[in-house]
Parts: structure tokens; sequence; C-alpha cells
């Protein structure tokens, strides 16, 4: 046998799958081989590589289930965009139902607010640099899966007087650190752009009402999302938006339900008036009565 | 789409591309069960795309597989008792002890070999995990004899090669 033929049945060889008389013109050659012996040990080193794994492990890795793939571009474009969806209350339902941390965290931060502002007349503007962190923080504040929610709202929302940092920790674990970053940025927050969405929290403390009112300016006027908490369930709600110049909006009525406290609904509105002319919404019932007065802080108008 | 969405998406694909199949054999093992796997691949391959600087630096592919067992050993957790939360953080910092590093050394010959060539691949699934001689296997296959043993030959060749791009040098 010459070198060349031994070479090339030297895998085989390798693997033992040479039948007898030809495994033993093979030996014989390589007894007196130097080159060839080496590069049967160095197959060999090769061949006991595949002792290491099973036949069904190179089909698993061959074959990755390509929905995993799927559900994986699926959630990055749901995580990264809901944030936007958000602000931007773009969906053209009359309701949008936001079960992600974006908004609780909104919500639990504003519980917090107005119940520390008792004393300070302050409640509107003390929520301002955080609607401000709020569009900055757009996709970074994205909402876990939704089934980690219920466990944790309620439990941010019972602990208000918990320290942001301590609360933060709560909300984010899960997640990111969008809490963390949008309180660090509140405390810089000291101009706004025009045009950006904006957050705006009230309080009836007689009643122990509350709202919170997202502000977005579109091209038709201003995008609204309006959140209540503790109006009764089966009031049936309605926003007046007013403007500076005494020109008043409402909006269709809506219904606070059970669902909607457990969905963490937002309802969804519109109203032609600018953000910059509204001096504050007014969540009413069916007979016009005031639940909750949100007023817009001056800086949001400039 | 911007093209920071493409961007993402960019990288999406490539970290499922490079690591999704030695992933999934991995967590398959691990759990037995397929849609659970799945889970779990898709889990740490978002976590992955979320924490790229947890990635810089750290051989990558012991850090998923450090990141898909933890989780596999929290829904065993939460299955018995109340979940434990574990931060990303904390579980990527946890050792690579021995049984993991053989576990990526072993999905890395499996990936190796998924990535010869189909007929290598076919030659050495036949002659080596079926155990069949050449003859066998020339029958099996419906190729010359002369053809399975230079095949042999090529695809152990190949594979050292794979190997080694893989950091495994025989």
């Amino acid at each position: 046998m010459t070198c060349e033929e031994v070479r090339i049945a030297l895998g085989a060889h390798a693997l033992g799958a040479l039948d007898p008389e030809e495994a033993l013109e093979v030996d014989h050659h390589l007894a007196t081989c130097e080159a060839c012996g080496a590069e049967l040990v160095e197959l060999e080193g090769v061949g006991s590589f595949l002792g290491k794994v099973s036949e069904r492990d190179v089909e698993l890795v061959a074959s990755p289930p390509r929905r995993v793939l799927d559900r994986l571009l699926n959630d990055r474009v749901k995580r990264a965009r809901r944030g936007r969806i958000l602000m931007a209350v773009a969906a053209s339902a009359a309701v949008l139902v936001v079960g992600g941390t974006v908004w609780t965290a909104i919500q639990a931060r504003s519980v917090m607010e107005t119940s520390s502002s008792a004393q300070a007349p302050a409640v509107a503007q003390s929520a301002n640099p955080e609607s401000r962190a709020q569009q900055d923080q757009g996709s970074a504040l994205v909402a876990p899966l939704s089934s980690e929610e219920p466990s944790r709202s309620p439990e941010a929302r019972s602990q208000p007087s918990k320290s942001p940092a301590s609360r933060s920790q709560t909300a984010d674990k899960a997640d990111e650190e969008p809490a963390e970053k949008a309180e660090g940025q509140a405390d810089t927050a000291a101009t706004r752009q025009p045009g950006e969405g904006r957050e705006f929290p009230g309080v009836n403390k007689a009643e122990q009402y509350r709202a919170t009112v997202l502000a977005l300016p579109s091209d038709t006027g201003t995008e609204l999302g309006v959140q209540v908490g503790g109006v009764p369930v089966g009031t049936v709600c309605r926003l007046v938006v007013v403007a500076a110049d005494g020109r008043r909006e409402e909006t269709p009525t809506w219904v606070v339900s059970r669902q909607s406290y457990q969905d963490n609904t937002v309802f969804r509105q519109d109203t032609t008036l600018a953000l910059r002319e509204i001096v504050r919404f007014e969540v009413v019932d069916q007979t016009g009565r005031l639940l909750v007065n949100v007023p817009v802080p001056e800086d949001a108008r400039k | 789409m911007s093209a920071a969405d493409t961007a993402d998406e960019e990288l999406v694909r490539t970290l499922f591309d490079e690591h999704a199949g030695p992933l999934y054999g991995y967590v398959l093992r691990l759990t037995g069960d397929s849609g659970r796997a799945e889970d779990v691949v898709q889990e740490t391959l978002l976590r992955a795309w979320r924490h790229p600087d947890a990635l810089a630096g750290r051989p990558v592919r012991a850090w998923l597989f450090t990141v898909a067992r933890n989780l596999v050993v929290d829904q065993h957790r939460a299955k018995k008792a109340r979940p434990q939360e574990t931060g990303d953080e904390a579980l990527a910092v946890l050792p690579a002890d021995d049984e993991l590093e053989r576990a990526v050394e072993s999905w890395a010959v499996a990936e190796a070999l998924a990535a010869l060539r189909p007929e290598h691949r076919e030659v050495l699934l036949e002659v080596y995990y079926r155990g069949r001689s050449v003859k066998e296997a020339s029958a099996t296959l419906g190729i010359p004899a002369g053809t399975v043993k230079s095949r042999t030959y090529y695809a152990l060749r190949a594979l050292k090669l794979a190997l080694e791009e893989r950091g495994l040098a025989p």
C-alpha cells in the first residue's frame, strides 16, 4: 500500500470501520511509516470527541426550534415599543389596556407623591420630572411578562411610604433598572422639550379618588390616557379638558370596572385642544360632579 | 423600521443562530420537556440581548449555559415551593463548575458535528454512531466503499477544524 492509499483509509481505521484484512494491511504500513502513524494519532484524537455526544445531540443542535426565534423577535419588538405605545397612546381602540410595569410604576409613584404632598401644593410639579424621565425611558421602562404584574402592583400600591429606592428595586427586580434611572434623571431634569408626552396626577383627598392623565401632543390636538384609582366600581366617568381661555371639551364616557382596576386599564381619549392650552383636566361623573381635578402646571404649557 | 430596530433584530438573530442550538440541546437534556426548554432558551437569549454588557469579556456560551441552568433550577424550585427571585447579576457570577464546563464542551462538539457538510456528518453517523463497517456504510449510503473511506477521512479533518474554531483542540 502506498502512503496515499493508507492516508485515505486512516479515517475509517481510526474509527475501527475497516474490514480485518484491510486493517491488517494498513497496520503493516504504519509499522514502518512514521508520517502515516502520526496522522492516525491525530485522527484518533479527533475521533475521541465523537464519544462526548450522541447522534440525537447533533440533531438537537442542528435544529433549534424556530418559533423561539419568532417569539424572541416578537418579544423584542414588544419590549422595545411598549413604552412608546403607552406614551403615544397610538392604539385606535377606545380603551388601551396596559398590563405592564410602566403604568403601574407611574401610578405607584403618583400615589406616593400625592400622599406625601399633603402640606405642599406641589402635587403636579413633583411628578413633572418623572413624566420627563418616563418619556426618556420609553424603551427602557419596558414591562416584564404581564403575568408578573399582579403580584407586584398591589405591593407597590399598598406601601406608598416605601422609599423610592426600595420601591424601584421591587418594581424592577425582574427586569431592567428603569425606575432607578428614571429617578436619577428626575433629579436633573430641569428642562423639557416641547412636544413630548407628559403625565399629570390629581387627587381628591376628601374622597380618596385619584387620577392620572397622560398627555401627548398630536397633529389634531392632544392624545390622552386616563387612569383612575379609588373611584367606585360602576362609576361612569368623563374627562373634561379645560383650556386657559375657558374652552371646555368633554370626552366620551367610560365605566370604571373591577376589571379595569385589575388590568390597570388606561382609558384612551382625545381632545382637539393643544397641550399648551390646557390648564387642567377634570374627571367628572355622569351628572357632571367633579371626581378628581388634575391640574396642568404652567411649565407644561410652554 | 429604524436603524436601531434593525440592529436589534440583527443581534437577536445572531444570538439565536450562534447559540440557540447548543443551548436548546443542553436545556432539553436538563428539563426533558421541549416546551419548557423552549421557554428557558427564549428567556436566556432575551437576557443576553438585554444585557450585552454582561456578555462583554466573558465566554458567552458559559454565561448562557449558567443563566439557562439557573432558570431551570428556579423553575424546579418554583414547582415545589414559592419561586425565589434571582436577579440576572446573581446568575451571572455563579461559578462555572466542572459539570457546566463539560456541558459547554460537549455541546460545542455536537455543534461542530452539526456544522459539518451533510455528507461528512452522515458518514460519521453511520461509521461511528451506528457502528457500521465501511462495507455496511457503503450499502446503506449507496456509495462506493472507497468513497466511504475518503469521506470519513475528510470528515474527521473537517471536524478537527470545526473543533479548533470552537477552542477545542484535539
